[in-house]
């Protein structure tokens, strides 16, 4: 039997085929045309050895290699438009780059034999003492003094009494009545921009109450939500409008007359 | 201050300070300009050099530091027993070499690279000090970056990254 490197030694699926490809003495490109498929999946015999992640790495390039390799024997597909690039190339790509670093990987061991032997010093535990601060003209007198001054300023003197910190105002906006406007809305051409929905300047309560009527909505299968692209535009469009609320369940909402 | 003075002034700043001092601390301090800094330390560097001293000044694009040199390795190592450095494993050498030729590189670009998870590498890397994180990748999740430290450049004998060998991308076969 033939002298093999154990599988484990690989520093992954990338490694494994670089090294098969480096013992046949093949260019990069040629790796499709060779034996280099089978002599990979040979070494999967090893997989028992490898632990759960290192295992599934080496699974993976072979679920590659076999894809690419089945696609070769098969006549060609048309080309669909748009569609994904050319797994063979990719692999060539990465294979390229990945052969790359790692002769950089070895150039830099190099330089790091030759420039051996330099020592530093451990820094001072405290080569700088903190600054000290001196505040030569204080005084409790001068403290209290600008104290006093802080509690003098106008904006203090003449601040309005913030009724809205002392009352509680009754809801102003309740699921019913968002439900109603989102409707409202969408009657007009089936469909709205969400954004629009939070026009104008909506109160924080408002936009909150929108929101969960809005999800409400998706549940009962009245709307559904699009977004082309990630983080562009979410248009909400018009399912099946409920006219009466009967199938929603509200909390305890009292509708405020306004 | 004359020049031997700040000459004096910025060799006991940084035999205090041990680690890279940051070229702008020393500009501060001794109220300097980018280009009288240099003259200073292309003067230093090259006295030591010239006279054979037990220390000489590293110099990279931002900070300066005191190392021992090297001609006197055998030395100290016969002397003191420095803690040899092990060698890196093929791991930490290809992740290291990602960061450094790619660097801000998140880590998983350096997966996609060497088509390996990469988390022990990198960790150990970074608590080497030879990468640390610079930055955050503005995508999702916010992915930390990674760049090389002073640690590594002076490990590796350069003063900038400038000096790193070329990355050849093609391989032989082909040119």
């Amino acid at each position: 039997m033939d002298y093999r490197v154990k599988l484990a030694q690989f520093d992954g699926p990338l490694d494994l085929l670089l090294h098969l490809i480096e013992e046949a003495e093949l260019d990069i490109c040629d790796v499709f045309v060779s034996e280099i498929t089978s002599q990979y999946l040979a070494y999967m015999d090893d997989l028992s050895e490898l632990d759960m992640n290192k295992a599934s790495e080496f699974i993976s390039m072979a679920a590659t290699l076999v894809n690419i390799k089945s696609k070769s024997l098969l006549p060609a597909a048309p080309i669909l438009e748009g569609g994904e690039e050319d797994s063979e190339e990719i692999l060539i790509a990465q294979l390229k780059e990945y052969k790359a670093f790692k002769r950089a990987g070895a150039d830099l061991s190099l330089m790091r034999e030759n420039a051996s032997g330099t020592y530093t010093r451990l820094p001072e535990e405290f080569p700088l003492p903190p600054p000290v601060v001196n505040f030569p003209d204080a005084s409790i007198d001068a403290l209290y003094e600008a104290f006093v001054n802080v509690l003098n300023k106008e904006r203090f003197r003449n601040e309005p009494y913030d009724r809205s910190l002392h009352e509680v105002k009754a809801d102003r906006y309740t699921i019913r009545s968002q439900l109603r406007v989102i409707r409202n809305r969408l009657k007009i051409n089936g469909k709205a921009d969400f954004e629009s929905l939070f026009d104008g300047a909506p109160t924080k309560m408002e936009c909150i109450v929108t929101f969960m009527a809005l999800l409400d909505m998706i549940m009962h299968n009245e709307i559904s939500l699009r977004q082309s692209t990630p983080y562009g535009k979410i248009t909400i469009l018009t399912k099946e409008l409920c006219d009466d609320d009967s199938k929603y369940e509200y909390m305890d909402e009292v509708e405020y007359d306004s | 201050m004359i020049v031997d003075e700040k000459k004096g002034a910025i060799e006991c700043i940084l035999f205090v300070a041990g680690e890279p001092v940051e070229r702008e601390a020393l500009k501060m301090a001794l109220s300097l300009t980018d280009v009288e800094l240099q003259g200073i330390l292309d003067e230093m560097d090259r006295q030591y050099r010239e006279e054979g001293r037990g220390i000489l000044i590293f110099v990279t694009d931002t900070t300066v530091q005191l190392v021992s040199n090297r001609k006197y390795a055998y030395i100290i190592e016969q002397m003191l027993q420095p803690p040899k450095e092990k060698s890196f494993s093929q791991s930490l050498l290809e992740t290291l070499s990602v960061v450094a030729y790619k660097q801000p590189v998140t880590r998983s670009e350096i997966e996609t690279v060497r088509g390996v998870r990469c988390d022990y590498a990198v960790s150990r890397l970074e608590e080497l000090g030879f990468i640390k994180e610079v930055g955050r990748k503005d995508t999702v999740g916010r992915p930390a970056q990674f760049g090389t430290t002073d640690k590594f450049l002076r490990e590796f004998g350069i003063n900038s990254l400038s000096q790193l060998p070329e990355l050849k991308l093609q391989s032989e076969e082909e040119l």
